[in-house]
């Protein structure tokens, strides 16, 4: 039983939580890749001859990375030096089947894997995971190999150079299946073509407070664009963050991608939210006060208190730190604190396995001494 | 809520759509498949453990849509229920096969069929967009909104003309009896030529592009080629107005991809 995240990591948090560019509405930017061997069947009709086989060559290609920092240029000079020699190091191995279900959990709620992944009983299904969280393989999902780089903020482009880079380098290791006119094969058709999907997370409280987030989505539809919640496809967009990404993979280059998100399409998004953010304090002050305080109340004297219910009410008072109204505590520890509240998180940070009671309690617990020093 | 005032609205299906409150994202890859392979009879339906329901990659599953038919983008319809699965006869190029003389298709790689890409939403190997790219293509341009070709990267060793240090293809591969990136363009290109003759109603010429279509195994032109035979049938004396304009609605229908 083995996870890939050291104790420490738990209180620490994610790396892409530290606050990046844009911090106060963006989270964090995602890019991730597709890639298939050639000539091997795709994992959902592979047999246990090629399951292996792609394990050992995967194994092979990815102990042979060099990995880069990131650069130091103006969009990523917040994120550097912020974790001193987290990087660069050797991806972890870890096998999804010998791993407790809730270390699985716990990579699933730290973006590490998708929860199909999480679930799979394929003998070979895998994930490679850098310490600092930034890159992550998983092995046998979907697809032979779905690369994931995550970074701080608003730095599409810089996750993207750095994806690029270990796909090149396990390019020239691997065989993949590729053809000029259709670009990368992949098991669903809709990835096919550069099979990428690059994403941003976006905290967006006061858009959803002015009721406007159904506007965001359909001019993100009208760009081919696709808004989903905190945990991707069918999840409710929970403590009201978002993810945009692109919905098509054909016909468009990965820099136009790239380019059309995060520097066209997300900063009209933050623009907006944070127009929002003025007019609510501008003109609605006492209905956002209260929405704030009600939220921070809640959670200061809490004694149980469910996932939705801490998500929900930490959005509020992350909304209320950006806007001044909270002090005594960052909004990047009060993002930290979404992720810990979630059940796999709040059992490893506790260190014991608990019911669904003793979580509520826990996590009640858990938020109101760490928001102990926050007042308005 | 609008500022934490409950705001009522009641719309059609048609302005809800207009206004983003219907969930996001086009029509699933099941669905558009479901508007070229329609389902088999049950006795007929492939069975294939441990695949999932096709997703992105952000992994959402995509129901298999339980009906067959026009989609709502409109476009290509239904091909008969018995050329969807099990009929491809072994040793055809590509897996193009035929039955009641329409083609069909089987990976010959790893036996996938048009009709088990339907059912599960995923392909089996990379060789099943070799041997279904005919039948593939329209529904990548509709669903990647018009974008049918690739103008991403390309692997740097391929450009470089570099092999790989390890390579998991076949050590004796089979010779490509065709090239499918040209037989593909040949294909878009004589769909064109079929729709201009249907629209001049030159009913002789596209009866010969039909031909042509069906023996390069494209699935529409075989469809649409029913419909050139039934003006074909009753010559070319006239009369036939309407039909025709059935036809040319037809052909354009087919090219709406």
């Amino acid at each position: 039983m083995t996870c890939p995240l050291p104790p420490e990591s738990i209180e620490r948090g994610a790396d892409w939580l530290r606050r990046g560019p844009d911090g106060d509405v963006v989270i964090s930017s995602r890019v991730r890749l597709a890639r298939n061997l050639a000539g091997m069947s795709f994992p959902g009709r592979m047999n246990g001859g090629e399951s292996t086989r792609l394990m050992r060559v995967t194994q092979s290609a990815v102990s042979c990375l060099q990995l880069k920092a990131l650069k130091s240029d103006a969009v990523t000079g917040s994120i550097e030096g912020l974790t001193p020699g987290l990087t660069p190091e050797k991806m972890v191995w870890t096998s999804i089947g010998e791993m407790a279900v809730l270390d699985r959990a716990l990579l699933v709620e730290r973006h590490l894997i998708s929860k199909e992944h999480a679930k799979s009983d394929r003998a070979r299904a895998a994930c490679f995971t850098l310490p600092d969280e930034r890159l992550s393989i998983m092995v046998n999902e979907e697809d032979h190999l779905r690369l994931q780089c995550v970074t701080p903020g608003l730095s599409l482009s810089a996750a993207w150079e750095m994806l690029d880079d270990v796909d090149d380098q396990i390019e020239a290791q691997l065989d993949m299946a590729f053809l000029p006119q259709l670009g990368y094969l992949t098991a669903c058709p809709t990835n096919v073509g550069c099979a990428a999907r690059m994403s941003v997370m976006l905290h967006l409280p006061a858009i959803r407070l002015a009721g406007e987030i159904e506007h965001v989505k359909r001019a993100a539809k009208d760009m081919n664009l696709t808004v989903r919640g905190f945990y991707g496809e069918g999840s409710e967009a929970a403590g009201d963050l978002f993810q945009i990404s692109n919905q098509t993979t054909l016909g468009r280059s990965e820099q136009q991608l790239c380019e059309q998100i995060e520097s066209r399409v997300v900063p009209q998004v933050v623009a907006f939210e944070r127009k929002v953010r003025e007019e609510l304090v501008s003109t609605k002050r006492r209905y956002l006060e209260d929405q704030i305080f009600r939220a921070l109340g809640s959670m200061k004297f809490a004694r149980q208190l469910t996932p939705e219910e801490a998500t929900a009410s930490l959005s509020l008072v992350r909304l209320g730190v950006h806007c001044g109204m909270i002090t005594g505590i960052e909004p990047q520890a009060v993002t930290q604190l979404i992720l810990l509240t979630q059940p796999a998180h709040l059992q490893r940070l506790l260190g014991r396995e608990m019911d669904q009671q003793r979580r509520r309690e826990a996590r009640a617990d858990l938020v109101r001494q760490r928001l102990e020093k926050a007042g308005g | 809520m609008r500022y934490g005032k409950r705001v009522e609205r009641r719309l059609c299906e048609r302005c809800a759509a207009a206004a983003g409150m219907l969930p996001p994202g086009g029509p699933s890859v099941s669905e558009l498949l479901s508007q070229i392979v329609p389902p088999a009879p049950p006795n007929m339906q492939p069975s294939q453990p441990g695949v999932s329901q096709a997703g992105n990659l952000d992994s959402p599953k995509v129901p298999a849509s339980p009906t067959g038919g026009k989609g709502p983008q409109g476009g290509v319809g239904p091909i008969p229920p018995d050329t969807t699965d099990d009929a491809a006869g072994p040793g055809l190029p590509f897996g193009i096969g035929m039955a009641m003389g329409v083609p069909i298709a089987r990976c010959p790689r790893c036996s996938a069929t048009m009709g088990q890409l339907r059912d599960s939403g995923l392909l089996g190997c990379p060789t099943c967009y070799e041997a279904f790219l005919p039948q593939l293509l329209p529904l990548l341009q509709r669903y990647h909104e018009g974008g049918g070709f690739h103008c991403g990267k390309t692997p740097k060793r391929l450009v470089a003309g570099q092999p790989p240090r390890v390579s998991t293809r076949p050590k004796r591969k089979a010779k490509p009896a065709i090239d499918l990136v040209a037989l593909a363009q040949q294909i878009q290109l004589l769909r064109g030529k079929l729709a201009a003759a249907l629209m001049d109603e030159d009913y002789r010429t596209a009866a010969m592009v039909r031909d042509e279509l069906v023996r390069l195994g494209d699935v529409q032109a075989g469809r649409a080629g029913r419909g050139v035979a039934a003006a074909d049938g009753v010559g070319e004396d006239a009369e036939h107005g309407g039909r025709s304009d059935g036809n040319a609605d037809g052909a354009a229908e087919g090219e709406a991809t």
